[in-house]
């Protein structure tokens, strides 16, 4: 690797970034996207709140009654039955269910019986608190639908993942992983534009007559976007108090996010056929991963496909880190994944840009 | 060391099922200037390519200074400049930046800017964002460019195209003195003036295969035809053109009558151009 060649070329891509008034049409582009997708989104609150239960049987169908009887009052609940109690505690974890309600086979049995069964309710510890309000009344509907007699049933809340305390989380911290996945899907503008520019005005073609390799100008191009992104995203997250509790765990959740955001902007510079199309592409980009981010704001808003979009793992890494204050044992996991989706991206980036240019 | 500096073995290069450069084969003597004509898509660029190293030829290789380009690009690429046909600079910095970035990549410590500004006709300007710059300006400072490393090829591709006549001069004059300095020039051109009056050699090249190769005076000798040309007058006043073919058993005869019989009005002889050459062998024109 020739260094020096590698730091010239980083030199001369942060001038050219300060220097290109497009990027401040873009920021405030997507500024205006953002305020766009907030006015999108309900002005109230969608009260459909998603609960699990185990096992399957008799009992439920006395749960789905109730349901039924909820549903009529205007309160939405979607029922999901599971196979295991390990399956249910790990959907509250995952938060695929925001609750979860485990129940004794001989529920009714006991209830007849008058010998004032336990039930396992498990709730995740950034679960609103009406949440846990609405599932212990359905337990109590639960048990007059069953034996004709209510107050029979004992709830055992069991609280999963970080114990907040009694603490909520402020809706503006909730915000954090949004405001990290905008800061880092800023640089994929940056950094696509001033590749596909790169490629359109031929200067790529110029570098590469000279004794630099094309690995030390994607490495060059790679480490910019990176430095850019991830200083950006650490003094927003600075700002906003997002380091006081695991800062080493954010660090490296927004370096994973920075290389993934230039990964990203890799494939959207090979895909572009100029600055404009690229634009729009990085445009849909951002919108996509922004989605996630909103999941963490409003807990329940999506479903499992979510999972598909890698930001999810930075959103959920960060939210743990900075929010509940998770260690390494809880956070690990995402952050794992997140590596692998950077491979893969930066890997795919690196081929089509490089068959684009050839 | 082989005595050629450039040395192209049975290149061929496809697009698909095109076949863009088709078993080219020529050699560029150190401190030679070779022209390479031939109309778009003619392969020109294709070949240029492979021989800078941006592109590895599907057949044949390619050796500069004896280093097979392929196998030893970037050892290969520290000794030659490449000027492009269209501008490939950096428009939002200066003269001076976009030099001193190309020297970093060059590894060459000591660039004196100004005096390589000064060389190309663009002293003064150095500070200026290339932006502002007329096409004139900019060809001019790739040409800078190119030959920040002083390097020992010099591979320029249509370097006077479009521009205004004090420029063209201005980067005519280079490759001249480029060639003084012993650097061996490939020379990409559609303007067959340019060609005969820079180029030692030139090739012609169409439709991915080299048609010919030779110094022009060669190329006029073999393929070219002296003639004639007188415009006479006609009973109604009109102005007619004849041709007389010289070098004919019946050239003598044919004068001899259009001085009798014909009002000569204006008589001067004409040489074949590359261009006349071109065409007589390729059956095409190079525009």
């Amino acid at each position: 690797m020739r260094w020096q060649a590698i730091r010239a070329l980083m030199r001369k891509d942060l001038r050219l970034f300060f220097r290109n008034r497009f990027f401040a049409f873009i920021t405030v582009l997507s500024l205006g996207a953002f305020i766009g997708i907030y006015f999108a989104l309900p002005p109230t609150l969608d009260e459909t709140l998603s609960m699990g239960v185990y096992p399957p049987g008799a009992t439920v169908e006395g749960l789905r009654s109730l349901i039924q009887a909820e549903e009529a009052e205007g309160q939405a609940l979607d029922l999901h039955i599971f196979e295991s109690d390990a399956a249910l505690r790990q959907a509250v974890l995952d938060d695929d269910v925001m609750a979860g309600l485990v129940l004794p086979e001989d529920l009714q049995a006991a209830l007849m019986a008058g010998e004032g069964p336990t039930v396992g309710l498990y709730m995740r510890a950034d679960a609103p608190a009406e949440m846990r309000d609405m599932m212990v009344g359905l337990v109590e509907g639960l048990s007059l639908v069953l034996s004709g007699r209510p107050l029979e049933i004992e709830v055992r809340a069991e609280t999963l993942g970080p114990d907040l305390a009694g603490d909520p989380i402020p809706h503006r911290d909730r915000m954090r992983p949004l405001f990290a996945v905008m800061i880092l899907m800023m640089e994929v503008f940056g950094l696509s534009s001033l590749l596909s520019e790169e490629l359109v005005t031929g200067t790529l073609r110029a570098l590469v007559t000279t004794p630099l390799r094309m690995g030390e100008l994607f490495l060059a191009k790679g480490l910019t976007s990176v430095f850019m992104a991830l200083s950006q995203a650490l003094i927003v997250m600075w700002a906003l108090g997002a380091l006081g509790q695991q800062p080493l765990i954010i660090l490296v959740a927004l370096l994973l996010g920075s290389i993934l955001v230039t990964g990203i902007g890799f494939l959207l510079a090979a895909s572009g056929r100029d600055m404009l199309s690229v634009t729009g592409l990085a445009t849909l980009a951002l919108l996509i991963l922004s989605i996630p981010p909103l999941g963490v704001l409003f807990p329940g808003l999506f479903t499992a496909w979510v999972r598909a979009i890698p930001s999810h793992y930075l959103a959920v890494a960060i939210h743990q880190a900075a929010n509940l204050g998770a260690g390494w044992a809880q956070v690990w996991q995402p952050l794992l994944i997140l590596l692998g989706f950077n491979i893969v991206i930066v890997g795919a980036g690196v081929v089509v840009l490089k068959r684009r240019f050839a | 060391m082989s005595e050629y500096a450039i040395v192209a073995e049975n290149l061929t290069y496809r697009y698909g099922e095109l076949v863009a450069v088709d078993d080219v084969s020529f050699g560029v003597a150190q401190g030679e200037i070779l022209g390479f004509l031939g109309p778009n898509g003619a392969g020109k660029t294709t070949t240029v390519r492979m021989l800078t190293g941006q592109s590895r030829p599907h057949e044949g290789r390619a050796l500069l200074l004896g280093l097979d380009v392929a196998r030893h690009t970037s050892a290969v690429q520290a000794q030659i400049g490449v000027c492009f046909e269209v501008a490939n600079l950096y428009e939002q910095m200066s003269a001076a930046e976009n030099l001193a970035l190309f020297a970093q990549l060059y590894a060459v410590r000591d660039l004196d800017v100004d005096a390589l500004l000064r060389r190309v006709g663009l002293a003064g300007r150095e500070r200026d964002r290339v932006g502002g710059y007329s096409k004139g300006m900019k060809q001019r400072l790739m040409v800078a460019r190119a030959l920040i490393h002083q390097p020992r090829i010099l591979f320029l591709d249509e370097p006077t195209e479009g521009l205004d006549p004090v420029s063209a001069e201005a980067i005519r004059n280079l490759v001249l003195e480029e060639r003084e300095r012993g650097a061996t020039v490939f020379l990409t051109t559609h303007d067959m003036l340019e060609a005969e009056r820079l180029c030692d050699r030139v090739a012609f090249i169409n439709q991915g295969r080299i048609a010919a190769l030779d110094t022009p005076h060669s190329l006029k000798q073999r393929y070219g035809t002296r003639l004639v040309e007188a415009q006479v007058a006609t009973e109604t006043g009109a102005l007619e053109t004849r041709e007389i073919m010289l070098d004919e058993p019946e050239t003598p005869g044919a004068l001899q009558s259009l001085f009798s019989q014909e009002q000569v009005v204006t008589i001067h002889s004409r040489e074949a151009s590359l261009e006349d050459i071109f065409i007589r062998i390729t059956g095409r024109g190079l525009s």
